[in-house]
């Protein structure tokens, strides 16, 4: 290692400021907090705004700059194996945006699996590329996607082999990852850079019993993020990526573009703070994590109505790791949805869980837990499990069925890009068959798109979410949450 | 009428009636609402198990010095899911945080951004100036204009600032500069603005927008400089007051926001605002700082309700400064004069653009000297001034601290050994713009080589050369190198000035278009 991971030389520069005690002039206006409104003051503290800086002319001089940034980018960039590393204050969001829109152009083709994270489409509308899909099966049991198998990624290269990049998302949202090397083999034997959507896997490479990172698999560039779960504020996260398959300098541009040119030293520090801590004492961090996941999945398992996704799933086509960090609940022996669940825990309970659908919650056990949080899940588990069990019915499998019944995705008519910039017009979504939608619809679950801008309407389609919208499916996209219209090209 | 009349008229005194925004609202109690903030109280006080994101779990799990650092603020690093708000109306407080905020602007719709305003130039860009489109702007503007341009594909019509040499920086576009462009483009879809400048000066957005309308063009304005604009009747006019159809402002800069606090407000007159909140829901990460969210809502609030006194104390503050540095020997500070330029209508008078130059003092100097012996940070400095906020943070003591300092500077008499802020640096002309060959966004993702400065004449720049001062672009990307524009960059590298923007900042190179970007 040429770098002390000990060091944050970032985070050392903001506390050295305010250590100073200056007289501030600059923005932000609050100056230190001494104009904050009250409200804001007792609910995020005074320390907070005491180090609440401008980036340049505070915490760097203003006459050069000293490269605070780049020192902590380049140890942060080996810690996480890679030739380059971006830290990013628009969240994870700004990274996918960024390698989307440096590695495709207008017209340009890419491959990207069909449950990308929203931003990829937001991509694909700035960049003008035209992507071709790879769909993830749906597993019958969860009702939540798998990962993309090597079969699917090899169809996917052979149809669409001029592709200017090959994306994957891995771990997904419930923990799925793909077999990365394999796919990394795939895209480079022809020709494609390999890139890797890892936000929820920013802990992977600092300890050895969680899968293996997107970097160590081969890949070119990978997105995570740093708040997710680790120890970064909300929003901060970092773009790795190496040259060779990846033209740095276009990617710097881009990246640059969309972030605040005031960002905030706090993410900055954060993320030097969360890295510092990762690559010092991950290893001992993740392993009691994984120790504390597993003792409350073994616990949730044996309470009758409830189960845990576990490694089981690694025997099922498309799943080659998981991260047993993440849990994944159903109550529906019970009767309950997920977001019945979820209130109940929050409000009995005083437990907040990081999702909910119609048929699961999803907790996220990290290195910030302790033993009684556990004995505390499960124990509100039990007794809410104890309380309702008699209230009997299975609902949740009507909703199992009808997640698993996605329509086929038809064709993509028009970029997505030409579609969201074209003239639409709001239509009653009987009359949409045949028409080109412009704008994402994506009911939860499965977190799927059955529409996005510039794809063509089938007749399959309007059935299935004249049926969503007649059952209150939650669905993420469209200007019309009840579906009622849907909004088409003119 | 003489310039300073048109300001005077500019200018809402205390108790002027007409558009004084704000009060409208000032007496509307729900104004006392602050939906976000009140989520992340009620999180706190309810004391939550957290098995959500992000991972140091209120802290607990954060690095022993990022706690010194952040303090209480951990506890309530939260995403706007479960707990803060219930699952199926995630948008609940939010929504209802942003329709307090439209109804304290005056406006149809407002959108709080966590990306700060480089984050909402790109969205109104992208808003307003699709693939294909013709948009007028300045030439001055921020450089997120232009990269709002890269992304969407959008053709500018570029109008030039008056400059004043004495300062060494960009004023405004005057009107009629707007209303010709106008009528040499009547296919422009749209026409951005930048008022308040870095230094407070405001444009004269009225006949701007007149002009626009008239052709059917919609108006932005880049207000990052002017969030208090609209709560206080003794400082110059908002630009949603004066016709504009969307305004971006930075709530972290001159109010309570924390730093990439932003909001945009739009009318929905002349824009799509479905398709605009489509691209702020793209353009904003899907995990949002919430202390962020909150500054806005805190901030709203105590605009509203308080921003008149706050902002009233402010000017009080500055114009005591403004008084007492004016007298002292060597040093000047940028005042109501400017507003004799046709380009600049108003003056934020709580913007401090201070020189010592006529003592020998570069801006970068005296910015050194406060910081290193004296313990004042400053906003900026340039090779000729230093500018500094005052807000209604400060008190009678910071003034006099930061008074006193510059009088105990200039007091040492003229600098010697040094060259100090070069005169010759103040009377520098930039060389004319030269017309777009291709978009911006054509040029930038171009394939590109590198070419020595002096055999670039000819070529097509592929980046964008901004020389500071006077902080407008010579070169963007797109645009033909001239013989003119060469020979004013080697004349400024010889004197040692700087240039933002190009991958080469010494100059020795310029990265030029080889083959641009086509569509498929």
């Amino acid at each position: 290692m040429t770098n002390d991971q000990r060091e944050t030389p970032y985070l050392d520069a903001l506390l050295r400021y305010r250590d100073r005690g200056f007289t501030a002039f600059h923005t932000p206006g609050h100056k230190l907090g001494k104009g904050a409104p009250a409200g804001l003051v007792e609910a995020v503290g005074l320390d907070l705004l005491k180090v609440d800086l401008a980036v340049a002319g505070a915490v760097e001089d203003t006459r050069e700059s000293t490269g605070l940034v780049a020192a902590a980018e380049r140890i942060a960039a080996e810690a996480w194996g890679a030739e380059r590393c971006f830290f990013l204050v628009n969240g994870s969001t700004s990274g996918v945006q960024s390698l989307v829109v440096s590695l495709a152009g207008p017209g340009l083709p890419i491959i990207v699996p069909r449950n990308s994270h929203k931003s990829m489409l937001a991509g694909l509308i700035f960049s003008g590329a035209m992507p071709c899909y790879i769909e993830p099966v749906i597993d019958p049991e969860w009702g939540v996607p798998r990962n993309i198998s090597a079969e699917a990624a090899a169809e996917a290269i052979a149809t669409c082999g001029d592709a200017r990049a090959f994306f994957v998302t891995s771990p997904t949202y419930n923990g799925f990852g793909a077999d990365l090397p394999a796919l990394a083999g795939l895209a480079h034997g022809a020709g494609m850079p390999f890139i890797v959507d890892q936000a929820w896997g920013p802990h992977f490479r600092f300890c050895s019993l969680l899968p293996v990172d997107a970097m160590t698999a081969g890949a070119d560039a990978a997105v995570t993020s740093v708040h997710k779960l680790i120890s970064g504020l909300t929003q901060s996260s970092v773009l790795m990526a190496n040259a060779g398959r990846i033209n740095l300098r276009r990617l710097a541009g881009v990246v640059k573009m969309t972030q605040s040119t005031s960002p905030q030293a706090l993410i900055y520090a954060s993320i030097d703070a969360a890295r510092m801590q990762m690559a010092t004492d991950g290893e001992r961090l993740w392993t009691r994590a994984l120790e504390l996941a597993e003792r409350a999945r073994a616990a949730v398992n044996r309470i009758d109505g409830l189960r845990c996704l576990g490694d089981e799933c690694l025997e099922r086509p498309g799943i080659v790791s998981f991260d047993p960090t993440r849990l994944t609940i159903t109550a529906c022996a019970l009767g309950h949805t997920g977001w019945q669940l979820e209130t109940v825990l929050r409000d009995d309970y005083g437990i907040a869980v990081e999702a909910a659908d119609t048929l699961n919650i999803v907790l996220n056990v990290t290195h910030g837990d302790d033993k009684d949080d556990i004995e505390r899940l499960v124990a509100s588990l039990e007794d809410y499990a104890a309380r309702h069990r008699a209230a009997g019915g299975d609902v949740g499998a009507g909703c199992r069925r009808f997640a698993a019944r996605l329509p086929a995705f038809t064709r993509q008519e028009l970029s997505p890009q030409d579609a969201f910039f074209s003239a639409s017009v709001p239509l009653p979504l009987a009359q949409c068959d045949g028409r080109i939608s412009a704008e994402i619809v994506t009911p939860y679950p499965p977190g799927i798109p059955v529409l996005g801008p510039g794809e063509l309407i089938s007749p399959e389609i309007v059935d299935y979410l004249t049926e969503a919208g007649d059952r209150g499916l939650h669905v993420h996209g469209p200007e019309d949450l009840t579906l009622r219209t849907l909004r088409v090209v003119e | 009428m003489s310039a300073s009349q048109t300001s005077d008229s500019g200018r809402r005194g205390p108790g002027t009636p007409g558009r004084s925004g704000g009060t409208a609202d000032r007496g509307d109690p729900r104004q006392r609402r602050t939906p976000v903030l009140d989520g992340l109280l009620q999180y706190r006080e309810r004391d939550y198990v957290s098995f959500h994101m992000p991972g140091h779990k209120r802290g607990r799990g954060a690095p022993p010095r990022l706690r010194e650092a952040l303090g209480a603020a951990l506890d309530v690093d939260l995403p706007l899911t479960p707990g803060f708000e219930d699952t199926r109306q995630r948008a609940g407080r939010l929504a209802a945080a942003e329709e307090l905020a439209a109804r304290a602007w005056d406006a149809d719709r407002a959108f709080f951004l966590t990306n700060g305003s480089s984050g909402g130039l790109h969205t109104l860009v992208l808003a307003l100036a699709p693939p294909g489109s013709v948009v007028v702007a300045p030439r001055n503007a921020h450089v997120a204009l232009t990269d709002g341009l890269i992304l969407s594909g959008a053709m500018p019509v570029y109008l030039e600032p008056e400059i004043d040499g004495e300062w060494g920086v960009a004023l405004n576009v005057p009107p009629q500069r707007f209303q010709d462009a106008l009528v040499e483009h009547p296919e422009a879809r749209a026409v951005f603005v930048s008022s308040p400048s870095y230094n407070g000066c405001c444009a004269h957005i009225e006949p701007i927008v007149a002009a626009a309308h008239a052709t059917g063009a919609a108006v932005a304005v880049d207000q990052a400089w002017g969030a208090h604009l609209h709560f206080c009747s003794a400082l110059p006019a908002d630009a949603l007051q004066q016709g504009a159809d969307a305004m971006v402002t930075s709530v972290h800069k001159l109010t309570g926001g924390v730093s990439q606090a932003s909001l945009i407000a739009a009318q929905g007159a002349r824009l799509d605002l479905a398709r605009l909140a489509a691209l702020v829901a793209m353009l904003r990460s899907t995990s949002m700082l919430v202390q962020i969210l909150a500054s806005i809502d805190a901030t709203r609030m105590q605009m509203v309700t308080e921003g008149e006194g706050l902002w009233l104390r402010a000017l009080e503050l500055a114009a005591s400064a403004r008084a007492r540095l004016d007298r002292v020997p060597g040093l000047r500070c940028m005042g109501t004069e400017v507003t004799g330029y046709r380009s600049v209508a108003d003056l934020d008078l709580t913007r401090l653009t201070v020189s010592a130059a006529d003592l020998g003092w570069a801006g970068y100097d005296l910015e050194w000297e406060l910081r290193e012996r004296h313990r004042i940070a400053v906003e900026s400095a340039d090779a000729i001034g230093i500018v500094m906020n005052v807000t209604y943070a400060d008190t009678p003591e910071t003034i006099d601290r930061l008074v006193t300092a510059l009088t105990a500077i200039a007091a040492e008499g003229p600098r010697s050994g040094t060259t100090g802020a070069d005169r010759a640096t103040q009377r520098l002309t930039l060389p004319p713009f030269s017309r777009l060959t291709m978009t911006p966004r054509a040029a930038f993702f171009a394939t590109t080589r590198t070419v020595p400065l002096r055999s670039c004449v000819g070529e097509v720049s592929a980046e964008v050369v901004t020389p500071y001062p006077p902080g407008v672009p010579v070169l963007g990307p797109g645009e033909k190198i001239s013989g003119e524009i060469v020979a004013f960059l080697e004349d400024f590298k010889r004197r040692g000035l700087r240039v933002h923007g190009p991958h080469d900042p010494a100059l020795d190179t310029i990265r030029v278009v080889e083959r641009p970007l086509e569509d498929g």
